[in-house]
């Protein structure tokens, strides 16, 4: 058996790589309604979760005003020391970027923070960007927000193109993630 | 793993060393690797050189650099490549199960939608449990390693080569039950990849086979 599986080496990886081929050709993708983009969830590929929240000195805004906007979701809080860390490059970003029509949405985690608190960090550090209040924890539930900070790079198409858990995110890797959400 | 490297007659603590030494290289090199691919988003932020978010790893660059650092390694060492690879493979027999398990842990590579029994609700619908498939059919593999190699009468680089033909076939027909994350001309990239390495992996193992002492074993025998 050995001597013969030897002898014919040749032919029996030919059979069997002409196999392979037959196989990746018979189970070429086809779309289907399960296919991530036409769902949400909390996921690389899939749709972008809905939320409809109060921003901070402000009215409201939900997924549906952001609809054919790339966007970045950073869910964050004022306690958390890397949040701190990172916010001054996301302000950097978002003068850097204002004419690019990305937009970048910080929701703070407010059911384990205070408004009172969120106000004084977000004067602390001269934030401009949108600053929503997610009071009853949904929005972190509904993105799977099991770690501060957790950021989201959301294409125009409201498709979620990456998540980075845990921080501090860098400027390069801002500018790196915005550029790429730029060109598609 | 350590007597599997002496069964090999590879020191395990050179073992040890090249894996140490490859992992930090790596990591390293994936670093570089990065920059070296965006250089003008570090204009003004150095220190993000410096940064420990992993995101800022390249993965296929961090790869090369540490095999080239271990092919080096070894290389000054004067211990034969092929027969380094052989005693690496236990090592491998046991991550890639582990590295299948966290994906289903983190819920990422996940399945088509199915209406199976055994199917898993993830990401809105039911779906092939594909990280599992994929877990139990690399402990096959494991398994052989650890009753029978090394396999006598074949020549150096054998054992890791058939693992890797191995490996790369169950992860060319599994992939066809998972949602595909890139594509080539239609085609799921995971599947022409494996293809690619199997392709790679037999012109390689059939070229170790022609080495004169079989081929003179196999020819006398029959």
């Amino acid at each position: 058996m050995k001597t013969y599986l030897m002898k014919f080496r040749i032919p029996i990886s030919i059979c069997y790589l002409a196999v392979c081929i037959a196989w990746i050709w018979f189970t070429k993708p086809v779309p289907d309604s399960t296919d991530p983009s036409a769902i949400e969830a909390a996921q690389i590929g899939f749709k972008a979760p809905y939320f409809n929240l109060p921003v901070l000195d402000a009215q409201e805004i939900s997924t549906t005003d952001l609809k054919g906007k790339a966007f970045i979701l950073n869910f964050w809080a004022s306690w958390c020391p890397p949040c701190k860390a990172e916010m001054p490059d996301f302000q950097h970003a978002f003068e850097e970027y204002s004419n690019s029509g990305i937009q970048i949405i910080a929701v703070n985690a407010t059911n384990q923070d205070s408004v009172v608190d969120v106000s004084l960090f977000v004067n602390q550090y001269g934030l401009t960007f949108p600053i929503i209040l997610d009071q009853d924890g949904s929005a972190s539930r509904d993105y799977s927000v099991h770690s501060l900070p957790t950021t989201y790079f959301i294409d125009e198409n409201g498709i979620i193109k990456d998540i980075v858990i845990g921080g501090p995110i860098p400027l390069s890797l801002l500018r790196i993630q915005i550029d790429q959400l730029i060109m598609e | 793993m350590d007597k599997k490297a002496k069964a090999f007659t590879i020191d395990s603590e050179l073992l040890d060393k090249a894996l140490l030494i490859g992992t930090i290289s790596a990591i390293f090199g994936a670093r570089f690797s990065y920059i070296i691919s965006y250089p003008s988003a570090f204009k003004g932020d150095i220190s993000s050189i410096f940064s420990l978010n992993t995101a800022l790893l390249d993965p296929a660059g961090g790869f090369v650099i540490g095999f080239i650092s271990v092919f080096l390694l070894v290389s000054r060492q004067k211990i034969e490549f092929w027969n380094f690879l052989d005693s690496l493979t236990p090592f491998l027999g046991v991550f890639i199960p582990a590295y299948f398990l966290s994906r289903f842990a983190s819920g990422s590579g996940f399945g088509l939608a199915t209406n199976l029994p055994w199917g898993i609700y993830l990401w809105g619908t039911t779906r092939h449990p594909v990280q599992l498939y994929l877990t139990f059919l690399s402990l096959i593999p494991l398994a052989i390693i650890l009753l029978y190699a090394p396999a006598k009468k074949l020549p150096s680089g054998s054992t890791f080569l058939i693992f890797t033909i191995f490996t790369s076939s169950y992860i060319l027909f599994i992939a066809a039950f998972q949602v595909p994350n890139s594509l080539i001309a239609g085609f799921r990239f995971e599947q022409i990849a494996s293809w690619i390495i199997i392709l790679i992996s037999l012109i390689l193992l059939n070229s170790r086979m022609r080495t004169p002492a079989l081929k003179d074993h196999y020819e006398t025998q029959g």
